[in-house]
């Protein structure tokens, strides 16, 4: 009898299944087993300091109070005194025992209730309940006492893994900002490539071409040819000037701005974009002043890449929603539309060098951002509604939170 | 007679432009491919200016530039480069001034001119 109790409970606290329907389980069980009209289990909450029901079981378990305080009821008895309350015996009608008022007590004639600790450790409680006078033997207080045991390790474990897993995620998400950041120094590197490789050509290119130009009679028909040579020379080295400004290492100069008016500002630049496109613009700023470290110039741009890309991403109209916020000793920025957002599958891509959605982009705007915002200590991040649209979200740290000044 | 000026480029099409470029404005220009060629040339020739590309295979233009101002601690080098970050970059803080390359020669002419003259 007691190793089939113990032997269920063993296998449903191992079993794989989520850990409240386990302890649910174990609830049941213990009703079908003892005399007991109502079983529940409570967690202990360390933030909210209660104990908090998760399982319940037995023909009054709706009788179990959903909460207690920390030193409420007889829950708080067990909480105080560290050990098992065994047994309150009372009235039915009143929910008082000695000097412990509980609520869960009434219409009940009996009441046990069990740590779920490990030494100082509190993981919950286990709260027995009948309608008639109970006195259970030793030998079931003992199952009780395994019971509670084996309770408070599987909760334990529950919690060490979630904590686990917790860390786990940390991590991986440590891992890919580090990758990110990998890809960004990268795109630093290709750019110097891409400057000498590129440039040094056509400085020849263009300086030939000018040579020749002296050579040639000043009414020589062949003059135009030398015009386009010298025009496309120029638009090439001015498209290198602008990625190596925009990927180089300027050093960042960082003053205090107003996170409003420097959303408004990039937000002016695109209001013809937005018009001609017929995309609504619902503008949800903050009230307040919010100030933040930045380099005005610098934000513009990472603003402006992300206000273009929204607008990219409606073709055929659509809702540019721009949000600022106080939240969490940052200024957040949250700049939405209804473009259908991208497919799933290559969100991690969207911030790496030169990948790009579009048939004319460059696929540095969001690399470029990113690169941006991070130099100001700040986060940017991507809610991705697939077949609605997408949310970037800029955080930057508030103006008095913000002691190095010099460019990261 | 003419200021002499050394031009230091890898590559060849800017050595010629640049040659040709600074022969019009009546100087005489030498030419050399590597900081090797360069250091020798200097070694016999007298000259009055180089203009030193940063990046070179071998000895890349700003280990030119400290051998030069070690030994010539007075000759004026520009340093002529595709990559504007290298002005941040302590190394180059020694040169008299640093150009960005371009096709279009004006800004590095009147830096050779300002600094030939300066020397008068």
């Amino acid at each position: 009898m007691i190793y089939k109790i113990l032997s269920k409970v063993i296998e449903f606290t191992d079993s794989d299944i989520p850990l409240y329907q386990r302890l649910g389980k174990v609830a049941r069980l213990i009703v079908g087993q003892l005399p007991v009209d109502a079983c529940g289990i409570y967690l202990w909450e360390k933030n909210e300091r209660r104990f908090n029901r998760v399982a319940a079981g037995g023909r009054r378990r709706k009788n179990c109070v959903e909460s207690y305080g920390e030193e409420e009821g007889l829950a708080g008895r067990a909480k105080k005194t560290g050990r098992a309350v065994d047994c309150a015996r009372k009235e039915a009608e009143k929910t008082r025992w000695g000097s412990i008022e509980d609520r869960g007590l009434k219409g009940f004639r009996s009441a046990y209730v069990y740590p779920l600790r490990d030494g100082d450790d509190w993981r919950g409680i286990l709260y027995l309940k009948a309608e008639k006078n109970l006195k259970l033997s030793e030998e079931n207080k003992k199952i009780l006492h395994v019971i509670s045991k084996q309770l408070a390790s599987t909760v334990k474990n529950e919690q060490n893994y979630l904590r686990l897993k917790n860390a786990y995620k940390k991590l991986n998400d440590l891992q890919i900002r580090l990758m990110n950041a990998e890809k960004l120094m990268a795109i630093g590197e290709l750019s110097a490539a891409l400057a000498h490789e590129i440039r040094n050509p056509l400085v020849s290119i263009g300086g030939l071409a000018s040579r020749l130009r002296k050579k040639l009679e000043p009414l020589s028909p062949h003059l135009h040819y030398l015009d386009h040579i010298t025009n496309s020379v120029t638009r090439l080295e001015r498209i290198i000037n602008d990625i190596l400004n925009y990927a180089g290492k300027r050093e960042a100069k960082f003053n205090v701005g107003e996170l409003n008016s420097l959303v408004n500002e990039s937000l002016w630049l695109f209001e013809e974009a937005c018009r001609s496109h017929k995309i609504k613009v619902v503008k949800n700023l903050s009230k307040a002043v919010i100030p933040v470290v930045v380099d005005p110039q610098q934000i513009k741009i990472a603003f402006d890449n992300l206000i273009a890309n929204a607008i990219q991403s409606m073709e055929h109209g659509g809702r540019l929603t721009l949000t600022t916020a106080k939240r969490g000793g940052c200024g957040v920025v949250e700049i939405t539309d209804t473009g259908g957002g991208i497919e799933p599958n290559i969100i991690n891509e969207i911030f790496t060098p030169f990948f790009t959605t579009k048939k004319e982009g460059t696929g540095l705007g969001l690399t470029i951002t990113h690169k941006i915002i991070t130099r100001h200590k700040g986060l940017i991040e991507v809610k991705n509604d697939y077949g609605r649209g997408m949310t970037f979200a800029v955080k930057l740290p508030f103006a008095d939170k913000h002691p190095e000044r010099d460019g990261a | 007679m003419g200021k002499r000026v050394l031009v230091v480029d890898d590559e060849e099409g800017i050595r010629l432009l640049y040659k040709e470029e600074l022969e019009e404005e009546g100087y005489d220009v030498e030419l050399a491919s590597s900081g090797e060629e360069a250091l020798k040339k200097l070694e016999g020739d007298h000259i009055d200016l180089v203009l030193l590309d940063i990046k070179m295979p071998g000895m890349d233009g700003i280990e030119v530039l400290r051998k030069v101002k070690e030994r010539w601690r007075k000759l004026p080098v520009i340093l002529c480069t595709a990559f504007p970050h290298y002005k941040q970059d302590f190394g180059t803080w020694a040169s008299d001034a640093y150009v960005v390359k371009s096709s279009d020669l004006r800004e590095l002419k009147e830096k050779v001119k300002d600094i030939l003259q300066k020397k008068l």
